[in-house]
This record gives C-alpha cells, sequence and structure tokens, in this order.
C-alpha cells in the first residue's frame, strides 16, 4: 500500500527543509558516519508495526529498517548541499 | 517567597491542604466507579481511522482541542518572547519608560572537549533525523507533531551549548516565527477541505468514517496513508486521511514556538 | 419549522478568522500591512457575526450516538450522545459576539493608529483574546472550555505584557502564577465530571447526572464545583482573586482593557451558566454564588473609591459590575439570569465608553492621575461630555442601558426572596457614580493646575467609537427590547437553541 512509502517521502522532504538550516561545514566522512549511524539507528528502532512490506523496511519477522529515519538523513544531507556555503 | 510568610502563609497551607484532601478523596471514591461513557463509543470506532488508536483520539475524534491546544504552545512562546521585548508596544502621543531589551547570554566553550567538538555536530543531524521518523509514524505508531517539535528544539539548544554564538543550526528570526506561522495556520487550514466539502470544520475526510465526503477528496486525503492491516481477523484497509498532515503542522508549530522562546532567552532579543 | 443545523457554517468563521489574522499579523511583526489584514478580519467577524443564523456545528463532524435506538444521528434535535465537539450559535451568543467584535473593531483601529511599529504580536494577542471570548461563550463541551479558559488567560499576560511597562510586568507575572492553579483546578473538576458521568459534553454530563444520578458520589460533584468556582473567579474577577484582574486592567492600555472585560464578561455568563446548568440542583451552591457576587460588587466599588488614577478606578469599577453580572445568574431564576446577562451587555458597553474616554486621555499626555487638574474640558468639551455620560450609564441613570437591567436585577433580587441584595445594588450604584465623577471633576472639569498638551488631536476612531457606544447606551436604555429579545428567548428555551 502507498501508505508505507509515503512516510519516507514526507521525511526526505522535511530533511531537505531542515538541512538548509544547517551553517556548519559537512564533509564527506561526516556525512558517510551520519547515513551509517542512521541505518544503524533504523534497525534499533525497527520497522513498525504495520509496514509489513519490503518498503516499510521489512526485512524478516522481529526484523526492519525504519526507513524514515534514513531518508530524512539523506535529505538533510541533500537540502545541506542545495544550501551551500 | 517573602510574600508567603506569616499569616498569609498560613491561609495558603491550609487552603492547600483542603484543596489536596478534597481531591485525593474524591480519587479514592471514583477508583473502580469511573463511568466509561464515551470512551466505549470512540473505541469500537477505532479501526476505521489510524492504527495508532491514541492519534486518533488526539487529532480526530478531539481533533479540534489538539488545535487549541496547539495555539497555547504557539501563544505561550509569543507571550515569552515579549516579555523580553519582542513586539512591546507604546503610544506615539504619549512617552513612557523605555521597554526591557534582553541582553544575550555570554557564552564559555573554551572548556568543550575534543569529541564534543566533533560530534556535537552529527548528534544534532542524527536527533533531526529522529524527529523527522518520530512525525511521520504519527499515525501508525507512538509519536506525532508535538514529540517531534520537542527533539528538533532539543537538537537546536544542544548545538547552541556546543558551539554557543556559533551555533550550526543557524534557526534565525525569520525561519523560527514563519515556521510557527506556518504550522499554526497549517494546523487551522486543515480544517477547510472539510468544512468546503461536508459543512463540518476539520473532518476527516481522508479516513471518511461516515461517508459524507466527496470520493475525490477522499481519494486526495486517503490514498497517500492508506495501509492495509494484516490481523488474526482478516486484512483490514484503513487511512488515517489528514492526521500524518495535521502532525507535520503540528511540529513545524512547536519547532515555531519551543525555538522562539530558545532563541529569544539564548541569543536575546534586539530590533534591528 | 425549519431543523437546527449541526454544521452552521459560521461558528468554525467566527473562531478561526481571528485566529488567522493573529498568526498572520504576528508573522508580519512591524509591516504596514498589519493595520489593513486587522481591521478587515475584524470587520469579517463583526459581520458574520450579524448575519449568521442560529445552530450548533459539531467540529470534526462526528455524529451523535442515539441510545434508544442504536444509531449516529446527525440531527442537533435527538438527544444523542455528542461524539465531536459542541458549539452552539444561539440569540445570546450573537449579541454577545456582535458587540465584543465591534468593540473589536474599535480597539484594533485605534492600536493599530496609536500605537509604535511593533504591533504584530500585540495585535495578534487581541484577536486571540477575542477568540478565546467568542469560543467561551459557544462552546458546549466541558474540555473545550478548559483549554479556551487555559489559553485565555496566556493571552491575558500578553495583552498585559504588551505594553512593556514594569507595572504590567508585574501585573501580567502574577495572572500567570496564579493560571497555573487555577486552569488545573478547572482541569481537575472536569476529570471529576468525566470521572462520574463519562462524557465532556455539558449537555450530555446533565443528561447523565439527570437520569442516572451521580450513583452516592455527590461529595466528588461538591468538589468538582469547588474547583469550578475557582475559575470563575480567577477568569471573570470575582473577590478574593480580584485584584489580580483589576491590576491587569489597570496596566494595560485602555482600548485593550475594552477587550480583556468584555472577555471576562463572557467568561463569567458562560462558566456560571454551565456551573447552573451542572450544579444547579445542589443545595448551597447558589448561595455561593451570591455570597462571591455581592463581596465582589462591595469589594470593587469600596476600593474604586480609594484610587487616584481614572484607569485604576474604572477598572475596580469593571469589577465591581462583573458582581452585579453574576448575581444575576447566581440568583438562579429565570428573572435573574435575564438580569445577569443583559447587564453584562450592557457593562460591556457602557464600559467601553469610559474606556475609550480613557484611551483619548493618553492623547493629552497621559492626564489621568486625579492628583493633578488638567482642565481637559476646556480644551475638548465634546470628549467631557462624552465621558459624563459614560459615568451616568454605569451608575444605572435612566434613561442609559445601565438602569434597565439594574432595575431588573433588583426585581429579581427581591423576588427570590433577597431584598437586602436589592440595597447593595443600588449602593453600587451610588458609590459607582460618586468614585467616577470625583476623578472626573479633578481630570476634566476643575481649573487646569498642571499643564498638558495644548495641541493635543484626539483620533477619529476614539471620537466615532466613544459616540456609537453613547448611542448603543441610549438606544437599549430607551427600548431595552432591543437587547432583550435575544436574551429572553435564550434563558426561557432552556440555554440552547
Amino acid at each position: 500500500m502507498i501508505g508505507e512509502i509515503s512516510p519516507s517521502i514526507i521525511a526526505f522532504i522535511l530533511g531537505i527543509l531542515f538541512g538548509t538550516q544547517l551553517a556548519h561545514k559537512i564533509t564527506g566522512r561526516m556525512a558517510a558516519l551520519v547515513i551509517i549511524f542512521s541505518i544503524v539507528g533504523a534497525l534499533l528502532f525497527g520497522a513498525f508495526t504495520f509496514t509489513y512490506s519490503i518498503y516499510g523496511g521489512y526485512i524478516m519477522p522481529g526484523l526492519g529498517l525504519s526507513m524514515p529515519l534514513i531518508t530524512a538523513t539523506i535529505g538533510i544531507i541533500i537540502g545541506k548541499l542545495l544550501k551551500g556555503e | 517567597m517573602n510574600e508567603l510568610r506569616g499569616k498569609r502563609g498560613i491561609l495558603a497551607v491550609i487552603a492547600l491542604l483542603i484543596i489536596g484532601i478534597g481531591f485525593l478523596s474524591s480519587l479514592f471514591e471514583l477508583a473502580g466507579n469511573v463511568r466509561p461513557g464515551v470512551s466505549q463509543i470512540y473505541n469500537s470506532l477505532a479501526h476505521l481511522v489510524a492504527p495508532n488508536n491514541i492519534a486518533t483520539w488526539v487529532y480526530d475524534w478531539r481533533g479540534y482541542d489538539t488545535l487549541l491546544e496547539t495555539a497555547v504552545i504557539y501563544v505561550g512562546a509569543v507571550v515569552s518572547a515579549m516579555v523580553i521585548g519582542r513586539g512591546v508596544v507604546q503610544m506615539k502621543s504619549c512617552p513612557q519608560e523605555p521597554p526591557a531589551q534582553s541582553k544575550p547570554l555570554e557564552f564559555h566553550i573554551e572548556t568543550l572537549t575534543v569529541i564534543l567538538k566533533y560530534l556535537g555536530l552529527p548528534a544534532a543531524i542524527l536527533l533531526f533525523s529522529y524527529g523527522i521518523m518520530v512525525v511521520t509514524a504519527s499515525s501508525t505508531s507512538g509519536g506525532g507533531g508535538f514529540q517531534c517539535g520537542v527533539i528538533m528544539t532539543a537538537a537546536y539548544l544542544l548545538a547552541a551549548i556546543f558551539y554557543g554564538k556559533n551555533n550550526p543550526i543557524r534557526f534565525g528570526k525569520r525561519f523560527i516565527i514563519g515556521i510557527g506561522a506556518a504550522g499554526l495556520g497549517g494546523y487551522t487550514l486543515l480544517g477547510l477541505p472539510g468544512f468546503l466539502t461536508t459543512g463540518f470544520w476539520q473532518y476527516n475526510i481522508g479516513a471518511d468514517v461516515w461517508g459524507i465526503a466527496p470520493s475525490i477528496m477522499r481519494f486526495i486525503f486517503g490514498e497517500p496513508f492508506r495501509l492495509s492491516l494484516v490481523l488474526k481477523e482478516g486484512v483490514f484497509f484503513s487511512s488515517p486521511g489528514i492526521i500524518p498532515l495535521i502532525n507535520v503542522a503540528e511540529a513545524f508549530n512547536v519547532i515555531g514556538a519551543i525555538g522562539l522562546i530558545y532563541f529569544a532567552f539564548i541569543y536575546g532579543w534586539q530590533e534591528e | 419549522m425549519t431543523t437546527i443545523p449541526s454544521n452552521l457554517w459560521s461558528i468554525p468563521l467566527i473562531v478561526a478568522i481571528p485566529l488567522l489574522a493573529a498568526i498572520v499579523v504576528n508573522a508580519l511583526y512591524d509591516k504596514r500591512a498589519i493595520r489593513y489584514i486587522s481591521i478587515i478580519s475584524a470587520l469579517l467577524t463583526l459581520g458574520i457575526s450579524i448575519i449568521s443564523p442560529y445552530g450548533y456545528h459539531w467540529f470534526t463532524g462526528h455524529p451523535a450516538f442515539d441510545p434508544t435506538t442504536f444509531t449516529f444521528t446527525f440531527d442537533p434535535g435527538i438527544p444523542g450522545f455528542r461524539l465531536s465537539l459542541e458549539f452552539f450559535f444561539g440569540p445570546m451568543q450573537q449579541i454577545m459576539i456582535v458587540i465584543s467584535s465591534l468593540i473589536l473593531v474599535f480597539c484594533v483601529i485605534m492600536a493599530t493608529s496609536g500605537l509604535t511599529k511593533h504591533q504584530g504580536p500585540y495585535l495578534a494577542m487581541i484577536f486571540l483574546l477575542f477568540a478565546s471570548a467568542a469560543i467561551i461563550i459557544m462552546v458546549n463541551d466541558l474540555y473545550h472550555l478548559w483549554i479556551a479558559v487555559e489559553i485565555g488567560s496566556l493571552i491575558v499576560v500578553g495583552v498585559v505584557v504588551g505594553s512593556g511597562t514594569s507595572i504590567s510586568h508585574k501585573a501580567a507575572l502574577k495572572y500567570a502564577y496564579f493560571s497555573a492553579i487555577c486552569g488545573s483546578g478547572l482541569a481537575i473538576a472536569l476529570a471529576l465530571l468525566l470521572g462520574i458521568t463519562g462524557f465532556p459534553n455539558v449537555s450530555d454530563v446533565v443528561r447523565v447526572i439527570n437520569i442516572f444520578g451521580v450513583g452516592g458520589m455527590e461529595t466528588i460533584l461538591y468538589i468538582s464545583f469547588g474547583f469550578f468556582i475557582l475559575s470563575w473567579m480567577y477568569a471573570g474577577g470575582l473577590a478574593p482573586l480580584h485584584p489580580l484582574k483589576s491590576e491587569v486592567y489597570g496596566a494595560s492600555y485602555p482600548h485593550a482593557t475594552a477587550v480583556l472585560q468584555a472577555q471576562s464578561k463572557l467568561m463569567l455568563v458562560a462558566i456560571g451558566i454551565i456551573m447552573l446548568r451542572i450544579f444547579g440542583t445542589l443545595p448551597f451552591v447558589k448561595e455561593v454564588m451570591i455570597f462571591l457576587s455581592i463581596i465582589t460588587m462591595m469589594l470593587g466599588v469600596v476600593i474604586a473609591l480609594l484610587q487616584i488614577d481614572f484607569r485604576w478606578i474604572i477598572a475596580y469599577l469593571i469589577i465591581s459590575h462583573s458582581g452585579l453580572v453574576t448575581l444575576g445568574i447566581a440568583l438562579g431564576t429565570k428573572e435573574g439570569i435575564i438580569g445577569g446577562i443583559f447587564q453584562a451587555v450592557n457593562d460591556i458597553i457602557y464600559m467601553s465608553v469610559l474606556l475609550f474616554c480613557c484611551e483619548a486621555l493618553y492623547y493629552f499626555g497621559g492626564a489621568t492621575s486625579t492628583r493633578g487638574s488638567f482642565g481637559i474640558a476646556k480644551k475638548s468639551p465634546w470628549l467631557c461630555a462624552a465621558v459624563l455620560l459614560g459615568a451616568f450609564a454605569a451608575s444605572g441613570i435612566p434613561p442609559f442601558n445601565g438602569f434597565q437591567s439594574e432595575i431588573i436585577l433588583i426585581q429579581a433580587s427581591i423576588n427570590a426572596g433577597f431584598p437586602e441584595i436589592a440595597v447593595i445594588i443600588l449602593m453600587v450604584s451610588v458609590t459607582t457614580l460618586i468614585a467616577l465623577l470625583r476623578a472626573i471633576y479633578r481630570i476634566f472639569l476643575k481649573p487646569p493646575e498642571n499643564e498638558v498638551a495644548a495641541n493635543a488631536q484626539i483620533p477619529k476612531s476614539i471620537t466615532i467609537g466613544t459616540w456609537l457606544f453613547i448611542i448603543l447606551t441610549i438606544i437599549i436604555g430607551v427600548y431595552p427590547d432591543i437587547a432583550l429579545r435575544f436574551i429572553v428567548p435564550f434563558v426561557e428555551g432552556g440555554f440552547l437553541p
């Protein structure tokens, strides 16, 4: 169902919005670090009960990725790149 | 607290004791005797809206209450900023004492450890994305606009503590005021689609529990968030409708409100 | 007979337009567009409240549950349990909101022309103040009532703080401090009522209590009533919490005080009627309310006599006259309630006259202290005439409106078996006149000893506003039916349209 992917898209858009508010320089290393952390975080928070599909980040019973966390992080970095410095 | 010494203090204590005893005794009396009333009806209808029952209560059954709750936060922030000088007015014709202007806090950030200095920014970014994740999960699990706003502004405060004036999150005056206005204004205006099509302000046209919304509106507001619920009893399809959008607006409002308080109290408010 | 709608179009607009206006003007902050946006929004609200029909609005559009047939219905005529938040707009709501929005219009015009540049947040507070008053008078839901009282008290703080003086800061912070106690007290009262009945809607609560009783939990009802009274005292400025509200009135600009006092009166009427509906049958409830009203009336007017500033005299008179409003409601008879609500309407009007005149004094350099004598009558005879007429209306002298409502109140209290109260009402009227005339003599009539601005220009908005409201006092004074035909059907129809 489309309701499983739209949170990730909203998270991405919000990420871009708030990414434009960052002032310090973000190096490539820092971006990679943040994305890795967000994937680890997404595993910890898990897929939500109802996102029982591959879009929602379902991997196997009891294990899933919280996709909005990852897309939000990517969005923030893209937003920062768009704004430039 | 000087005013509470002597007779006044004794009176206040006696009054508080009476209130406390009255309140606690009524709680004891109520225990086990609470009438469920309207909550039974709400719960029996809950499966028709968002999977998260609390989100349905807060943003649909009592959604208009929450609008005013949101406005309370907004007003609280505007008033707090007014206390330290934002938007103080005077009569043009009659000069008065000059209004109070607040100075920014003084920062001493030399003592920051290396780890904090280098991990402060990534931590703020991750808190940002955590906040965004929380708001997008409003209708399916624990989460929502209030929490998102608090987390995001916590990131702002954290960055302000680490980096002082050189804050990597540069929420400017205009951004904070704008996002707060967009949030509360957006929440208010989300009542409009329901009002224009069904006559009921803030009717959840996406979920359309009572089947009174036009199908095109139900499609526009309902489809993007429709979920299939795979339960033991079978597969159900439900849409939280406008609840996720309200939550985003709510988050914007809380970011604007708490951000304004932090901004004004940390960096002071000077008219340019 | 036409059916009453459950989705009346005007109710959401009366609330949403001021709310949106507040958001926009706060965001614009110091732009010139603020003036136009706020005046247009205020006029729109006034227009909508004038042309609106009567009915209900069920916010979020959920129907009522009819327990006799186990069906859901959108017909408000069927006594079902309301699933949505219910507002109602009847004749009493109409007259209250029309007059408040008329005051709002003039307040906004005066504020935008007379104040310094950064007026966005201040005007936002004034709009929200009106919105909270309109919500409180229309709402039929306990939980929403609480939120409206809560946001109302916060906004009062904002309006007062907006003037930026140290006195206003002190008054505002005191008021905010007590809102923590009284606001949560009201929340507890509602929680207890919700616990024993299970419904947040006032009509449903009343129905459940009448049909099923409270199951031997009368004490809880009394405790809930106690907390209700606390918030009533706080929101409306009744004794012994009157210093909080009088400081608020005295410390803010007079145009804002006009809206503030309208909001207080609406709160007093709305909460008072809800208390009568829920607790009216309990013993001692009306006696407590009457006692509080009498103390407020007497204390307010006596303290007003001691004041040395015109603003503060008016502030304490507003408090004292709030006691008149609540007295009528507390009597609990139809006549008394009609008198109380009518008094609220009249009070809002004549106090606005006095406050607008007080605002005009700012254009003479803020000559409001009764210690000096400024001889303003010579410089502006029309202003002096206006303030005298306002004072006569406030003291209940015929042919002004104050007379009409006070005579109803006096009759109601004699009919209810309290001739003593009638005497107190008369005493309040006379003392009001003395307090006002003393100040008016010193400021306006006495030969000048102090210098004031010689070529002061009073803005047209103040002059028009003052005289419009004076005309209203005379019209209502001569033809009281013009207001009573809104109030009597409301009281006789059992408070709901």
